[in-house]
């Protein structure tokens, strides 16, 4: 096996002029060992470098292993197995933060309340049940820890938790106007103060960015609009959007969903 | 890994709750300060947490295997790739279709899972070089200058530098290459 060329090291450290740099990409196009071999010498660097993680060629897909990894991750185990891992997460959130502890007693109190009241007045408990499943406690905060902790959003948060929905809908939507990146939970924070503030299409419209935003936070977006309705007691929406929700298992807050639609019907 | 660790192992495979549950009290909080601390959230955290113990159920069930080493950190490493990779995760288009869904989810777990594959190899191949070799490559890789490796190391000229690494990096690309596994897993 004969060494690569050491020219690919002066390339990729930069140890190269301009015009070296330049016949070297020619050559890259036209010699195609040597565009295999800087393939390797390249992935080298994300693999033992703390550079930007590269994804894989496709390719790979092809090959056996792929398949079968490939046919185990769609299988209704694997489905399985995932729902009861998030059981689990669930479940330790519950046990873990003790500020929970007193939500679950309004909860349950309300739980009970409810069985009790739905028999007498159906109607009026559709407030209770959005306050029991708000969960405010459970958007993660804005305020980062690391030093480019957002100054405006800070303060739209700590607005938002001192209930001055109105001056806190200002701060986000300033926010957001500003800024190119957005915090995805931004539009969280925004959407619930709407809420409160009786604002529903402005609260569902920040929903709708929230599931546009293509964030890890996206997929919470339905969750949030069910919760609009449940304010709005606009019960067929409601419905609407649970059974969107129940539709896949790993759908956030799918227990909840459950349970909610239940107790509405 | 401790024959404890091996019977736990199994038992994930299978979706014991219990086990799951008890390698999340053990894990979890490691997980969730070290993605808290990279500019995510909680629920970033819980999201990888399932993503690195459904790889790991993945691989086992293809292919059986023993962790060499701590369970701990073998865990901790998978993570933190997955968490690297998410931050520079292209944006995807999100369609409302559940089977394209689930077909797109699938692929792509299949691609993190044969990617941490490939890492791992790398590094094994890595650690088989002499001290001196890692030393210098880690230099390299971090994109140190060479004028600055030339200083820190003692060595005579850049030029010396660049050839030490040529030759260590030689050796690193054979070993890699000659792995049977590179070979599978290299596209077709």
């Amino acid at each position: 096996m004969k060494d690569y060329p050491i020219e690919i090291d002066d390339y990729l450290s930069g140890n190269m002029s301009i015009s070296e740099q330049q016949a070297f990409e020619e050559r890259l196009r036209t010699d195609t060992e040597l565009a295999q071999e800087f393939k390797l010498q390249k992935e080298m660097f994300t693999m033992y470098g703390n550079q930007k993680w590269i994804e894989g060629d496709m390719d790979i897909l092809k090959t056996d292993q792929a398949k079968q990894l490939q046919s185990f991750f769609k299988s209704d185990k694997a489905l399985e197995i995932k729902t009861t891992i998030n059981e689990v997460i669930s479940e330790n959130r519950t046990n873990v933060n003790s500020k929970r502890f007193w939500f679950i007693g309004i909860a349950a109190s309300i739980a009970v309340l409810l069985t009790v009241s739905l028999f007498v007045f159906k109607d009026k408990n559709y407030e209770e049940l959005y306050a029991s499943y708000i969960h405010l406690d459970e958007i993660p905060s804005l305020v980062t820890r690391g030093e480019d902790s957002h100054k405006l959003l800070e303060e739209a948060q700590l607005l938002f938790e001192a209930q001055k929905y109105e001056e806190a809908t200002r701060s986000f939507s300033e926010y957001h106007q500003k800024e190119t990146t957005i915090n995805p939970l931004s539009y969280i924070y925004n959407g619930v103060a709407y809420i409160e503030l009786g604002k529903f299409d402005s609260a569902l419209e920040q929903f709708r960015h929230l599931e546009d935003s293509n964030t890890l936070q996206a997929k919470k977006a339905k969750w949030y609009r069910a919760l609009v309705f449940l304010k709005q007691k606009n019960k067929t929406k409601i419905k609407e959007v649970l059974q969107i929700i129940l539709s896949d298992t790993s759908n956030y807050k799918y227990k909840e969903a459950q349970e909610l639609l239940d107790m509405i019907d | 890994m401790s024959i404890n660790e091996k019977d736990q192992l199994k038992l994930l495979v299978a979706g014991d709750k219990k086990v799951i549950q008890d390698l999340y009290m053990h894990q979890f909080p490691k997980i969730r300060s070290f993605i808290i601390n990279n500019n995510g959230t909680v629920s970033d955290a819980e999201d990888i947490f399932q993503k690195a113990l459904m790889q790991l159920i993945a691989r086992y069930r293809v292919k059986e295997f023993v962790v060499e080493g701590s369970f701990s950190g073998y865990f901790y490493v998978a993570c933190r790739n997955l968490w690297r990779r998410e931050l520079n995760k292209q944006k995807r288009i999100v369609t409302n279709d559940e089977i394209i869904e689930r077909n797109k989810e699938a692929e792509d777990m299949t691609m993190v899972t044969l990617e941490q594959e490939k890492w791992e190899l790398f590094q094994e191949k890595l650690a088989e070089l002499s001290d001196n070799c890692k030393q210098l490559l880690q230099m390299f890789f971090d994109k140190v200058p060479y004028k600055e490796i030339v200083n820190k190391l003692g060595y005579n000229s850049d030029n010396v530098v660049r050839q030490r690494i040529f030759n260590c990096k030689s050796q690193l690309t054979k070993l890699i290459k000659k792995d049977s596994r590179f070979n599978q897993i290299k596209e077709l």
